[in-house]
């Protein structure tokens, strides 16, 4: 046997690997010396601006790096022009001063709330703060102020995205095929789930980790493909490919969510009499989803789809009642979804994965025009935080000496403007980093740093420091830690070329931030109680309220004919039926369970998902409604009007807050056979029922009402076991 | 008699009496929400949260009249 060289040995025994934390921490400590060590060199004003450029946009990957660092930039670039507009405008008139940056930056609260850009909207709102109380009472200096704000955070931000790219750069790619791989996974567990749910052989007592599951990997494949659209060259190639293939995803894992939902009110006898060819669809199907996983495993597919039908056995049929060929009808409606999805979904993954002969360029995929409706809750964050930034500009004014000056008020512009938009938010989870962040910096800024005389010794303390922060808060749940540690370092040691200490800075920092968290914590209740228990509530009646109303049109003339206020009115109350029951899972994992008592807190949990199918079914009803002929509307009309009276009955009695516990068991559902009469009405017709395209639209209409009524029921046995007393009785915390 | 105002000295860092008086008041109010809360005597409070504010503003009050001197 040979020896190794003396050399390689030597390199075996001193080399090791470095972890990603290591990584990560290197690369922003690295960063953030660079970025100070530059303001400094070309003598710029306030160097921590440079340093909060470094310390926000550093993330895992550099595709996410270099995403957050586009919305921060035009962010600062925004809020440079809007401040200095204001400025300009109210030079002396310090009322119209404040009422028009907290008209921008409520502005920018409210849109911080939507899906889009929402970190760019934080970042105007906060930064023309800054700039505006920074210059706003001394504003000859103020187009400097913009400028090198604007100067600053560009110099950060190429700073680390050139050490992220050099420096052991981490592209999204693996990750990002990795969720792709485990979205087909999870779809392809979800369509097994509802075969075997359609043939008996399982219930669906396991669906909602299912559905949780394939719920994450959706949104994690959402995440990771705006971070691979930056630093992925397959994915930059082929960017509509990818947004159509992320479109049909979210499609198909909600087709079968619909499909699993339906399946639970049917019989799965009745189900597989129905459809003789039920097991080759599914077969075919199951099929598909396999390719699918193959292709994304460089292996190629056997074959290409089949086309597949599901039609039904009439002798079967026939003999149903006309709910059960309603609720048949659904079925097959959700099962004709799914397999269209998922030869959609084989045709856009064969051209991703380059086996498709097809060279046509992917079509754009298309944004449905929305109408502009206002979100309430969003309005209530909005509000919220212009109390906050007035009362912080009122006491600031009115009371003497308050620490830190107009600094309070762009603080609580900066921290109000994401704590409003945070579910059950509590003080108490930043005072801890705070306090944190304040000692360690303190000690740094008044031991260490007086000690030293030049940049050389100041470099390693910077990168040190950093380090340490970042390498102990680098969990993803330990982000605001890490976020304050590196922002409060940066402005309490406030390192510039005229350097200067002062203990009573940091005691000010301190104080300010004291005073800071007592007016969050009184935002919490003033003007409206954030108390999870009360907003959950609150949630609840407006969701039933709007439910009750969404109802009330269905039964009413088509909505072509509706003034436009009445549309955009019903518009409104379908989009808050849609959105609700996602915001109140949110708050119900926020609910304090001493508070809760009595109650399960899963059974909370499972309310809201129950809320959540019964706002699929009545959105579902909706969109039939829309699309559905007059003349088979007119056919249940007479029909279905005392079950809708009694539906109306049921919303109202579970939007009241103050009602002892609805008795609902089995009010909610239909207490009369809606089809006997239009059994009576159809009894003449000859040929395939099923066949018939107006037969066909009255039975889909007639399930949908149906799937509305299942869903309350369902909702309405859970809610019987809730001890709604303790989740209304007052409390002070 | 109530105590002479005088600011408060740790390691010659002085500290007004009323920070000291406000602190002490909302530590106060705290303890006495929270006791309410377990005793379920808090539901006969209308809103609570102001109820809560007007005990911070109360023990602040007294404990800067009579304890701390403010």
């Amino acid at each position: 046997m040979v020896p190794a060289p003396a050399s390689q040995s030597i390199h075996e025994a001193v080399s090791f690997e470095l972890s990603i934390k290591a990584k990560d921490s290197i690369k922003t400590a690295l960063a953030m010396t660079i970025a100070y060590a530059i303001a400094l060199l070309m003598d710029w004003d306030r160097p921590y601006w440079a340093a909060f450029a470094v310390a926000f946009v550093s993330l895992t990957t550099v595709g996410q790096s270099v995403n957050k660092a586009a919305l921060r930039m035009s962010g600062t670039l925004l809020a440079m022009a809007v401040s200095l507009i204001i400025i300009s405008l109210t030079a002396q008139n310090r009322w119209l001063f404040i009422v028009l940056l907290s008209l921008f930056t409520s502005l920018c609260a409210y849109k911080m709330g939507g899906q889009r850009a929402s970190y760019f909207w934080q970042v105007s709102g906060f930064v023309t703060a800054i700039i505006c109380f920074d210059s706003g009472p001394d504003p000859t200096d103020a187009f400097n102020t913009a400028i090198m704000r604007g100067q600053e955070t560009g110099m950060g931000i190429l700073v680390y995205t050139l050490v992220a790219l050099f420096l052991w750069p981490n592209s999204s790619r693996a990750a990002f095929f990795e969720s792709t791989a485990t979205l087909t996974k999870c779809q392809t567990e979800a369509f097994l789930n509802c075969v075997e749910l359609a043939q008996g052989r399982s219930t669906t007592s396991g669906a909602a980790e299912l559905e949780a599951a394939e719920l994450q990997a959706q949104n994690n494949f959402a995440q990771l493909l705006l971070a691979a659209e930056a630093d992925t060259s397959e994915v930059i190639e082929q960017k509509a490919g990818w947004r159509q293939f992320q479109v049909q995803s979210t499609a198909l894992t909600a087709a079968l969510q619909h499909w699993r939902d339906s399946l639970s009110e049917i019989s799965h006898q009745q189900l597989m009499d129905a459809f003789p060819n039920l097991e080759s669809f599914n077969g075919e199907i199951s099929e598909r989803l396999k390719a699918i996983g193959d292709m994304q495993a460089q292996r190629p597919p056997s074959r290409q789809p089949a086309q597949v039908t599901l039609p039904a056995d009439l002798q079967v049929v026939e003999a149903l009642s006309h709910y059960d060929r309603a609720g048949l009808a659904v079925a097959r409606v959700h099962m004709r979804d799914v397999e269209k999805l998922t030869r959609d979904l084989f045709t856009t993954a064969a051209r991703l994965w380059g086996f498709s002969d097809q060279n046509v360029e992917f079509g754009a995929t298309t944004t449905q025009v929305q109408l502009a409706l206002p979100d309430r809750d969003r309005l209530i964050a909005t509000a919220r935080f212009a109390v906050m930034q007035w009362t912080a500009f009122l006491a600031v004014i009115y009371i003497g000496d308050l620490p830190g000056g107009f600094g309070f008020v762009t603080m609580v512009t900066a921290l109000g403007i994401a704590v409003v938009q945070m579910p059950g938010f509590k003080v108490r989870t930043l005072s801890a980093p705070t306090a944190y962040a304040i000692a360690f910096s303190g000690i740094v800024y008044l031991l260490v740093m007086p000690q030293l005389s030049s940049y050389l010794q100041l470099a390693p303390v910077i990168f040190a420091a950093t380090f340490a922060i970042c390498y102990l808060n680098h969990a993803p749940q330990q982000m605001l830690g890490r976020a304050l540690g590196l922002a409060l370092f940066s402005v309490i040691c406030a390192i510039s070329n005229d350097q200067s200490y002062s203990f009573i800075s940091v005691a000010t920092t301190a104080m300010m931030f004291s005073t800071l968290f007592v007016l969050l914590a009184v935002a919490n209740y003033f003007p409206f109680s954030m108390r999870p228990e009360d907003v959950f509530l609150r949630m609840l009646k407006r969701f039933f309220r709007s439910a009750q109303i969404i109802l009330a049109a269905v039964s009413e003339e088509p909505r072509g004919t509706a003034t436009p206020p009445a549309q955009w009115l019903y518009a409104f109350h379908v989009r808050e039926v849609a959105t609700l029951p996602q915001k109140m899972a949110a708050w119900a994992a926020h609910l304090n369970p001493e508070n809760i008592s009595a109650n399960n807190p899963q059974q909370i949990q499972t309310l809201t998902a129950k809320l959540q199918l019964l706002s699929i079914r009545l959105n579902q009803l909706t969109k039939l409604q829309a699309d559905t002929g007059a003349a088979a509307q007119l056919h249940l009309q007479a029909d279905l009007q005392d079950w809708r009276e009694q539906m109306n009955t049921t919303l109202a009695e579970f939007a009241l807050p103050n009602t002892p516990e609805p008795d609902n068991s089995g009010s909610a559902a239909p207490t009369s056979e809606p089809g006997r009469q239009l059994r009576a009405k159809l009894a003449g017709t000859e040929g395939d029922i099923l066949n018939s395209s107006e037969a066909q639209e009255v039975y889909q209409l007639l399930g949908a009402h149906r799937g509305v009524a299942e869903a309350l029921n369902a909702y309405g046995e859970l809610a019987q076991q809730i001890n709604w007393q303790a989740l209304r009785e007052p409390r002070f915390a | 008699m109530t105590p002479i105002p005088h600011e408060f000295a740790i390691s010659g860092v002085y500290l007004p009496p009323m920070l000291i008086a406000a602190l002490l008041g909302i530590a106060a109010a705290l303890a006495t929400t929270r006791w309410l809360d377990r005793k379920r005597l808090s539901r006969h409070f209308f809103y609570p949260p102001l109820a809560s504010l007007s005990f911070m503003i109360i023990y602040t009050v007294l404990i800067s009249t009579f304890v701390v001197g403010a």
